[in-house]
């Protein structure tokens, strides 16, 4: 039987990719059967799928996770990085301290589950590795153990544990079917079958009721059905209700009483859309009574068991990777899932995130990625741009904590990515590079991550340009955001104020022989900047101008009457500048 | 035919969606469903009047609020708080039995400015002006709390763009996916419209539509009002 799985909210096209994507990891590796080959068709508006294929995609799922998350592989590339790092003799302690805390992590994981001769004697012997002398022994050891890690049982074990606990339970699911603590103890083929029985079999059900209940002429077809898959509950509850029912009474009773599916609209619904279903968006029925309806226990919102199944798949539809949140010693390294959101049709929504999550593995940073996917097409001589939007978030099921962000991208944006999103690698380091076009993307003014940034810099005395691209660009998008294009005379003034405050800084030390004054200066002016206080700011400046004999610039007053400048950026223009003492050429060719 | 335009200013607001119950996501304008319920509070209606509606808007940004959620563990409470002004300032016990409480995050949007067009029989359309002129409490779109300053409500002549006439959108708004051509990017939605009570619960009759921004001409087959404002009727 053939469905259409119709393309919807973002959370459903993560199924529907994750879906694709794991059909055709099936389909090329032969784990999909000759004759199902072309069971998937994708279609402008979604997903085509012949029901007769259901049986073979839990294989294909768990094969699917495996590879994309091999424990093996993963600890293979991670050895060989350190290995590399242990060669070097000044280094070798604090490396070799490393390396073996990361054997020994992994080793133990290991012997929980397996009794391991040769493992158990290296992990004994590479403690007693301590002298740069015996590196070749190591080197040895970390050979044997990179064969020992990518044993097939081995592997599977912990990639298994990997992506279950680390992925699926907190970030999608919870404790729902083989992610229950206790199916931990089942192998693969226990996998296979325990998503066959929660997942397929009651699709393949519903999906054949259906259309029993639609083609038959007589009740008897509808009652042979019920008793032969006696072993589904579902089926024995609806058995008992329709008992004595004539075959239009049970069309009525599907009518009234059966509820229809709020992703996929035609579908009957038997289940709900809740916590166990979507953990990252949605509550637990029977836990939040106030969430629904005329307080609603039973179904508030119904769901087919096809919708639960695609939405099984968006954790392999979605782009998997670590994101630092917040800045400098607040910082928390969290897991998210980001997808791509666009109006397009399936291939090309398929084609956006396969490269999105490409880019991802690349580590490419987000200004890169926005920029590269904001394809362009050359229209009439004129660029358009693709409208998109990013979506990521984290999860916890445990903690029932979910952040979610949105990232539209608004035309003045796209084209502003287009043109300058190369520039913006100038402001290192790459945290507040993200948390800058972070914010951008969110529509928030990106000056809060400036004044980190520029704090940052006095603090470590790091003198770089980076605060000065920094300023210039969160101008330009300022520029573009009224509708200006053309940023020669707006970058003429930032540069100016930039140079004002490089000619002021060299005054200083000038006078004073240290940068001392200058980093106090710094940080008095960065204070009035943030508070906003233009006139402890003007006040500031011109003690430091008559200080020094020197001539007031005219462009200052944009600080007060921001005719052509805002405040904020003349204040880090002029700061940026009283910072910046290096790099000449890194600077003459930033301003090219 | 004549329509009430109406625009509209919320310093914030959360147009949540659906499905969106442990973090609190919203449209990027009220979905038509909201709007209807607007309209249907402030004429005090107790069954559905039937209506055309068109909305665009603008907001500056998105931001998040960590807000105290109740939930309700059992169907019925032996306490159960129901006040107006928020529970931060009274005293209130609750058996944790039944009431747990978490904080959550909702997203919000920033400075939103709405322009609505509402097409209905006339003399709906002047009760709706004798409520605005006369309404006892405050305004409200989206949450209860997301309060709707009304900068102007006037009765405006709406007719069919000619073919020859472009224009660009000076607001985002919704346009309905029939009147989309190939060509005009957007963001899809299907929004909810009116329901009926089916088997207890809410079955929604869903709008197609776009979410199109601003600076895109639109497209063939729409619709503009005598001050020259573009209007997409989602029916």
């Amino acid at each position: 039987m053939k469905v259409e799985l119709h393309m919807g909210g973002w959370m459903i096209n993560m199924g529907l990719v994750g879906l694709y994507r794991v059909f055709e990891y099936g389909r090329k590796h032969e784990i999909i059967s000759e004759e199902h080959k072309h069971s998937v068709t994708v279609k402008p508006w979604g997903i085509e799928l012949d029901t007769e294929v259901l049986p073979q995609l839990p294989r294909a799922y768990f094969l699917y996770l495996l590879e994309e998350y091999s424990v093996a592989r993963r600890e293979c590339e991670r050895l060989d990085a350190y290995i590399e790092q242990v060669k070097n003799e000044e280094q070798f302690k604090n490396h070799l301290t490393a390396i073996k805390k990361v054997i020994s992590d992994t080793g133990t994981k290991i012997i929980k589950y397996f009794t391991h001769e040769t493992l158990e004697s290296i992990l004994k012997q590479i403690k007693e590795i301590k002298k740069y002398e015996q590196v070749h022994q190591l080197e040895e050891h970390i050979r044997t153990l990179k064969q020992v890690y990518s044993e097939p049982k081995i592997n599977e074990k912990l990639t298994f544990n990997y992506f279950k606990h680390a992925i699926l339970k907190p970030l999608f699911f919870g404790q729902v079917s083989f992610l229950n603590v206790s199916k931990n103890n089942l192998d693969f083929e226990g996998h296979v079958e325990e998503f066959y029985n929660s997942y397929i079999f009651p699709v393949v059900n519903d999906l054949y009721l259906e259309s029993v209940i639609n083609d038959s002429h007589s009740m008897e077809e509808i009652s042979s059905l019920l008793e032969k898959q006696s072993e589904y509950q579902l089926f024995r509850q609806l058995k008992r209700a329709w008992k004595k029912k004539t075959l239009e009474e049970v069309r009525e009773y599907v009518k009234t009483e059966i509820n229809k599916c709020l992703l996929f609209n035609e579908r009957l619904a038997f289940y709900n859309f809740e916590e166990m279903v979507f953990s990252p968006i949605g509550v637990a029925k029977d836990k939040a009574f106030n969430f629904s309806w005329y307080f609603n226990g039973e179904q508030p919102r119904p769901l087919s068991s096809l919708a639960k199944l695609v939405l099984l798949f968006a954790p392999i539809g979605s782009t998997i990777y670590y994101k630092n949140e917040g800045i400098n010693e607040q910082t928390e390294r969290r897991l998210y899932a980001g997808f791509v959101q666009t109006d397009a049709t399936f291939a090309e929504v398929l084609q956006k995130n396969n490269h999105f999550r490409e880019l991802k593995k690349k580590r490419e940073p987000f200004n890169k990625i926005v920029s590269q996917l904001v394809q362009s097409v050359k229209k009439e001589s004129e660029y358009t741009v693709d409208h998109l939007f990013f979506l990521e978030f984290f999860s916890d099921y445990d903690s029932k904590k979910t952040h979610l962000h949105y990232y539209h991208l608004p035309m003045y944006l796209a084209h502003y990515f287009k043109q300058h999103a190369d520039r913006l690698d100038y402001i290192k380091p790459y945290d507040y590079r993200e948390q800058f076009v972070q914010s951008v993307l969110r529509g928030a003014d990106p000056i809060h991550v400036i004044y980190h940034y520029l704090r940052d810099c006095i603090k470590n005395e790091r003198s770089t340009n980076g605060p000065y691209i920094a300023v210039r660009e969160r101008n330009r998008i300022l520029q573009f955001k009224k509708g200006v294009r053309d940023m020669a005379t707006t970058d003429k003034r930032v540069t100016a104020l930039f140079m004002q405050g490089r000619e002021i800084r060299d005054a200083i030390i000038r006078s004073s022989g240290s940068e001392k004054k200058v980093t106090s200066i710094a940080y008095r002016l960065l204070n009035a900047a943030k508070a906003g206080n233009r006139k402890s700011f003007m006040d500031t400046l011109l003690r430091i101008y008559m200080s020094t004999d020197r001539p007031m610039s005219p462009i200052f007053l944009n600080a007060l009457h921001e005719r052509d400048l805002d405040f904020a950026t003349v204040a880090n223009a002029f700061i940026a500048g009283l910072l910046a003492n290096q790099y000449k050429e890194e600077q003459e060719e930033v301003q090219a | 035919m004549k329509a009430l335009r109406l625009k509209l200013f919320q310093e914030t607001a959360c147009y949540k969606k659906p499905f969106a119950s442990k973090v609190a996501e919203t449209y990027p304008l009220p979905p038509y469903s909201t709007v209807k319920g607007m309209i249907h509070a402030l004429l005090d209606a107790n069954q559905f009047i039937p209506m055309r509606l068109s909305v665009q808007g603008t907001y500056e940004a998105k931001l998040l609020d960590y807000q105290r959620y109740y939930f309700f563990k059992r169907r019925e409470l032996s306490s159960f708080p129901l006040v107006l002004d928020g529970l931060a300032r009274m005293e209130f016990s609750y058996d944790k039995n039944e009431i747990t409480t978490m904080p959550m995050y909702t997203h919000l949007l920033h400075n939103v400015h709405l322009l609505i067009h509402v097409e209905a029989e006339e003399h709906i359309l002047t009760q709706i002006i004798h409520a605005i002129e006369h309404s006892t409490t405050h305004y409200s779109l989206g949450r209860w709390e997301d309060l709707v300053r009304i900068d102007e409500y006037k009765l405006v002549e709406v007719r069919e763009l000619e073919e020859d006439e472009t224009l660009t959108l000076q607001r985002d708004a919704y346009i309905p996916r029939h009147l989309l051509d190939r060509e005009t990017k957007s963001i899809p939605y299907q929004l909810n419209w009116k329901y009926e009570i089916v088997n207890g619960i809410r079955q929604w009759e869903k709008i197609h539509v776009g979410y199109v921004q601003k600076g895109v001409e639109a497209p063939e087959g729409v619709w503009i009002d005598e001050d020259g404002e573009l209007v997409f009727y989602h029916l």
